[in-house]
C-alpha cells in the first residue's frame, strides 16, 4: 500500500538509478506554484471525484477495541470510520440522533431512552439491536479503556429490541453527549468475545477497513459501506489515512497534493496559506497555569485567595501572546472558551497586569517574602512556559523549581497530587463538559479534589439544569472560578487544519472532538 | 581468520545481551505508569492497577527480562498493548524500510566516501582544499536540514519525487526507487562529509610510506599504486569510520523517516515510546542491537580480512 495514493510521479519507471536525476529536471520543469490545485487531477472539468479522501493523521493507530478508544484528535478517524455511534454532537455542542433514531433524557437527567434505527446491520451481516448495544457498553464499561469512567456506574435496559433504557446513579448532564462519543460505540457482541478484537474492526459505521490494502501503524484504508443507514452524509468511495506525526511532513504532503486534508500548527499555517491551501482556525485549549492546591495541603500559601490572585496579576497577558504563540492567540482570564454557553465577555481581562498591586495582595496574605512552589518540567510542552512563570513569580519573591517528568510518566505525576501547581494546555469544550473535567469535585483535572459548599451546589445544579439556566449557572461557576482564581489562565489556544484542492469541509467537527469529523469532508 | 571471527561473534551475543538487559530494566522499572500510559488520564488508579497485573507488569523486572529473553529465543516477541497485533510482525513490516534506507545509503556513503578521499589526498592542492571545504559543510550541516530542503527543491517545486510516503518494492520498483531518493540523498549528503575525510586523512598516510616510494621508482603505473596498493592499506579506518557511520544513522534515521513520513523503524521506536507501546518498542530496541552488533562484527572481520595484523590481537 501507497500513501501517494492515485498521483502517480510521471516517471516512475525510470526512477531505479538516482543519476537519472537531470534528465527528469528537464522533463518535468516548469514550476507549479499552486500546491492545491494538483490534487484533483483525476477530475476533469464538472462532476467532483469522490473516489478517495486521502487524510494525514498526526496520531499513531492503536487498538480496535472499542473500549480504548479516545474521543479527541484526528486519532478519531480511525474509529469513527468503522464504528457508528448512537448520537451525534454538533459543532455549536448540541446532540442529535445518530444509530438511536430517537432518544429521550429525562428532566432529573438521570435516564436516557434511545430509540434504535430499524434494520441496521453490522458489516458481517448480524443485526444492530437492542441487545448489541448493551453488550457494548458494557464492554466499555469493563474493557479497561480510560472511557469506562464516563459511564461508570449505569445500568443498562432493554425492553424490546429498539429500546435501551441508560439509568445514571447521579444526574450526569453529559450523558447524551458521552453517547456521540466513544461510549457511545455500536459494536458488534460476536468482536468483542473474540481474541482478535483488538486486531480486526467488524464495522457498524460508514467504512469497512481494508487490511490488505493498509500498513500497520502507517496507512490505514477504509472502503464505504453502502449498506450503512447514513451513507449519504460520507460521500468519498475511500478513505485513506496516512500516519505523519511530524508537521511538516503532513504541510508537504498537503503541497505536493498527496493528501487532502490534515491538523497543522500555528507554525506552518502562514506557508499553508501561501501555498494556496484552505486553513481553518479554531479555539480547541485553554494555555495557562492550573493551581491544583487550592486548600494549601503542600504548599500552605496557595490555600489563600489573595495569593492566587496575585499570582494571576504578575503575567502579561498581551506580551505572552505575542512573545510566546506569535499573536496567534486571544488573552484570557478565564477557562472557558469564548464559543461556549459559560462564557462571560468582561472575565476575559479581570486580572489587570500589575505586579505593584499583586505585591500588595501577597503582602496582605502575610507571604511579602514569598514561598517556594514545585511545578513539572516536561519537553515540550513546558519548555516555553515554565522560565517565564520562574521570571514573573520572581517578582512577588516566590522560588519556583522545575522537576524534569519523563513523557512516559508524565500524566500520572500530574495526577498524582505530587505538584501545587503546573503549566497545562486544557482542552476546551462545552461549557458542562470542562466544569465536569476540572472544576467538579470529581473532575479528572481537579487533582486534589477541591470544593467549596458554594461552588459544588452551583456545580451540581449545572448537572440537571436546562437551556437558559444550565448558561446562568455555568457562568456563575466561571465567575466563581475567576473571582476565587481557581487558574491563572494565558490564553485562548488555536488549532488548524488545512484542506487542499477542491475538498470542502461544512464543520471543523463538534465542540468535544475538536477535528473535522469523516462526515465533514465533502 | 576464523578463530578470530568466532571469538568476536560470541563477544557480539554477550554485548547484545548486556544491552537488551540495560535497556529492558530501564523500560520495565516503572509498571504502574505504563498501565497509566496505555489507559489515559482519566482511568482510575484501581484500573490502572489491574492492567499492570494482566499485562504482568508488577512481578520483579528478572522475571520479566527471563519470560522476555525466552520467548525472543524462540522467535516471539510478544504483542502489542494497543493493537494485539504479534510485534514480530510490526517489527518485519517496518524493516524493509530502515533497512533499504540505511543499506542504499551506506552504500553510496562507502562509495562516494571512498572515491572523494582518494581523489583529495592524491589530487592535493587547490582541488583537496575545495574538498576539504566541501566535506566540512556537509559534516555541519544536519541530515534533516538537507532533507527538508531536498523536500522543498525536487518535491513541492518541481514535482519530481513524492514529498512523503513509501512504496513496497515487490508492489512497484520504480516508485519504490522514487520513494527513497531523498531520503537516501539527505543520509548521504550528511555522512559522506566525515568518512572522505577520514579515507583522506588514511590514505595521504599511506601515500607517504616508503614502500609507495618504493613502487613508484619501480615504475609502477600511479593509478595502480593507488587502487590496489594504497587503499588496500589505507582501507581500515575507513571501514571502521563507516562502521561507526551506520551506528550514528539509527538515531539520524529516526528524523529522516518522520520528515518523509516513512514507515521504518525509527518512527515506530519514537512512536510506540510515547504511545508507552513497550513490547513493541522492546521489539524495535532489538532490531537496532542486533543491526549494531552485526555491523560491528563485520566491520571488525571486513578489517581483519584486509590487515593481517589486527587478526594477531
Amino acid at each position: 500500500m501507497s500513501i501517494t495514493g492515485q498521483r502517480r510521479p510521471r516517471l516512475a519507471g525510470l526512477a531505479a538509478a538516482f543519476t537519472a536525476v537531470a534528465v527528469m529536471l528537464t522533463a518535468c520543469g516548469g514550476e507549479n506554484t499552486s500546491g492545491a490545485s494538483d490534487s484533483s487531477d483525476s477530475s476533469d472539468a464538472g462532476d467532483k471525484d469522490y473516489s478517495v479522501l486521502r487524510l494525514a493523521s498526526s496520531t499513531q493507530p492503536g487498538s480496535w477495541d472499542p473500549a480504548l478508544q479516545l474521543s479527541a484528535f484526528d486519532g478519531m478517524w480511525q474509529w469513527t470510520a468503522v464504528y457508528d455511534t448512537l448520537l451525534t454532537c454538533h459543532e455549536d455542542g448540541s446532540v442529535s440522533p445518530g444509530a438511536a433514531e430517537s432518544y429521550e433524557f429525562s428532566d432529573d437527567h438521570t435516564v436516557l431512552t434511545l430509540t434504535l434505527r430499524d434494520g441496521m446491520t453490522f458489516s458481517d451481516g448480524t443485526p444492530i439491536d437492542a441487545a448489541a448495544v448493551n453488550a457494548s457498553i458494557e464492554h466499555v464499561q469493563n474493557g479497561g479503556g480510560s472511557a469506562a469512567a464516563r459511564v461508570a456506574g449505569i445500568t443498562i435496559e432493554t425492553p424490546d429490541e429498539r429500546t435501551v433504557v441508560l439509568t445514571a446513579p447521579e444526574p450526569s448532564g453529559l450523558l447524551p453527549v458521552y453517547m456521540c462519543l466513544s461510549p457511545g460505540i455500536v459494536a458488534s457482541p460476536e468482536a468483542i468475545e473474540s481474541d482478535t478484537v483488538d486486531s480486526v474492526p467488524v464495522a457498524s459505521g460508514p467504512y469497512t477497513f481494508d487490511a490488505e490494502r493498509s500498513t500497520s501503524g502507517s496507512v490505514l484504508t477504509f472502503v464505504r459501506r453502502d449498506d450503512y443507514w447514513n451513507a449519504d452524509a460520507y460521500p468519498y468511495q475511500e478513505v485513506i489515512v496516512s500516519i505523519m506525526p511530524d508537521v511538516t511532513a503532513r504541510l508537504n504532503a498537503l503541497k505536493t497534493g498527496q493528501v487532502d486534508g490534515a491538523a497543522l500548527n500555528g507554525e506552518t499555517t502562514a506557508e499553508a496559506e501561501a501555498s494556496g491551501l484552505t486553513v481553518h482556525d479554531y479555539v480547541d485549549a485553554t494555555n495557562g497555569i492550573v493551581i491544583f492546591d487550592r486548600a494549601g495541603e503542600t504548599v500552605p500559601a496557595l490555600g489563600d485567595a489573595r495569593v492566587r490572585q496575585a499570582l494571576n496579576m504578575v503575567f502579561d497577558r498581551e506580551a505572552i501572546a505575542s512573545g510566546l504563540f506569535q499573536g496567534q492567540v486571544d488573552p484570557t482570564t478565564q477557562m472557558f472558551g469564548s464559543d461556549t454557553d459559560a462564557y462571560v465577555e468582561e472575565l476575559d481581562d479581570h486580572y489587570e497586569y500589575d505586579v505593584e498591586a499583586a505585591k500588595k495582595l501577597m503582602e496582605d496574605a502575610g507571604y511579602a517574602d514569598g514561598f517556594t512552589v514545585e511545578i513539572p518540567a516536561r519537553s515540550p510542552q513546558t519548555e516555553q512556559a515554565n522560565p517565564l512563570i520562574v521570571q514573573q513569580l520572581a517578582e512577588l519573591n516566590i522560588t519556583v523549581e522545575e522537576v524534569p517528568l519523563a513523557a512516559a510518566s508524565a500524566v500520572q505525576e500530574l495526577l498524582s497530587g505530587r505538584f501545587a501547581m503546573t503549566y497545562l494546555s486544557m482542552p476546551l469544550a462545552s461549557g458542562l463538559w470542562s466544569m465536569q473535567q476540572s472544576i467538579s469535585p470529581a473532575g479528572t483535572w481537579n487533582v486534589n479534589g477541591n470544593a467549596d459548599p458554594e461552588l459544588t451546589e452551583l456545580t451540581e445544579t449545572a448537572q440537571t439544569a436546562q437551556d437558559d439556566e444550565l448558561t446562568g449557572v455555568l457562568q456563575e461557576i466561571n465567575r466563581y472560578t475567576v473571582e476565587n482564581a481557581w487558574f491563572v489562565p494565558w490564553n485562548q489556544r488555536v488549532a488548524y487544519f488545512a484542506t487542499a484542492g477542491d475538498v470542502e469541509l461544512i464543520t471543523t467537527g463538534d465542540v468535544y472532538t475538536k477535528i473535522p469529523q469523516l462526515r465533514d469532508f465533502q | 581468520m576464523i578463530r578470530f571471527a568466532l571469538r568476536r561473534a560470541a563477544f557480539s551475543v554477550l554485548l547484545a545481551l548486556g544491552v537488551s538487559f540495560a535497556t529492558f530494566v530501564l523500560v520495565f522499572s516503572n509498571g504502574t505508569a505504563i498501565a497509566r500510559a496505555i489507559l489515559g488520564v482519566d482511568a482510575t488508579d484501581e484500573q490502572v492497577q489491574a492492567l499492570a497485573h494482566e499485562h504482568g507488569l508488577d512481578r520483579p523486572v528478572l522475571v520479566q527480562f527471563g519470560e522476555w529473553l525466552g520467548g525472543v529465543l524462540q522467535g516471539d516477541l510478544g504483542v502489542s498493548y494497543y493493537t494485539g497485533e504479534a510485534v514480530t510482525d510490526v517489527v518485519t513490516s517496518r524493516v524493509p524500510v530502515t533497512l533499504a534506507l540505511l543499506g542504499i545509503a551506506m552504500f553510496f556513503t562507502a562509495v562516494l566516501s571512498a572515491l572523494l578521499g582518494i581523489a583529495s589526498a592524491v589530487a592535493g592542492g587547490w582541488a583537496d582544499r575545495l574538498l576539504q571545504m566541501v566535506a566540512l559543510v556537509g559534516t555541519a550541516v544536519p541530515n534533516f536540514i538537507v532533507a527538508i530542503m531536498l523536500v522543498m527543491w525536487l518535491a513541492v517545486s518541481a514535482r519530481i519525487f513524492p514529498a512523503t510516503g513509501f512504496v513496497p518494492l515487490e508492489q512497484d520498483p520504480g516508485r519504490w526507487a522514487l520513494s527513497l531518493a531523498l531520503p537516501v540523498a539527505a543520509v548521504v549528503i550528511a555522512s559522506v562529509g566525515p568518512a572522505s575525510q577520514q579515507f583522506r586523512g588514511a590514505v595521504k598516510d599511506v601515500l607517504e610510506r616508503d614502500f609507495v616510494r618504493t613502487l613508484r621508482a619501480r615504475g609502477i603505473k600511479p593509478r595502480a599504486i593507488v587502487f590496489r596498493h594504497v587503499f588496500r592499506n589505507a582501507a581500515g579506518p575507513g571501514v571502521i569510520i563507516l562502521g561507526l557511520q551506520i551506528i550514528v544513522l539509527m538515531g539520524g534515521v529516526v528524523v529522516i523517516e518522520r520528515v518523509f513520513a516513512l514507515p521504518g523503524i525509527g518512527e515506530l521506536t519514537v512512536n510506540t515510546s510515547l504511545l508507552g507501546d513497550i513490547p513493541v518498542v522492546m521489539g524495535c530496541v532489538l532490531f537496532i542491537i542486533v543491526v549494531v552488533v552485526v555491523v560491528n562484527l563485520a566491520a571488525d572481520v571486513v578489517n581483519a580480512a584486509i590487515n593481517p595484523k589486527v587478526r594477531q590481537r
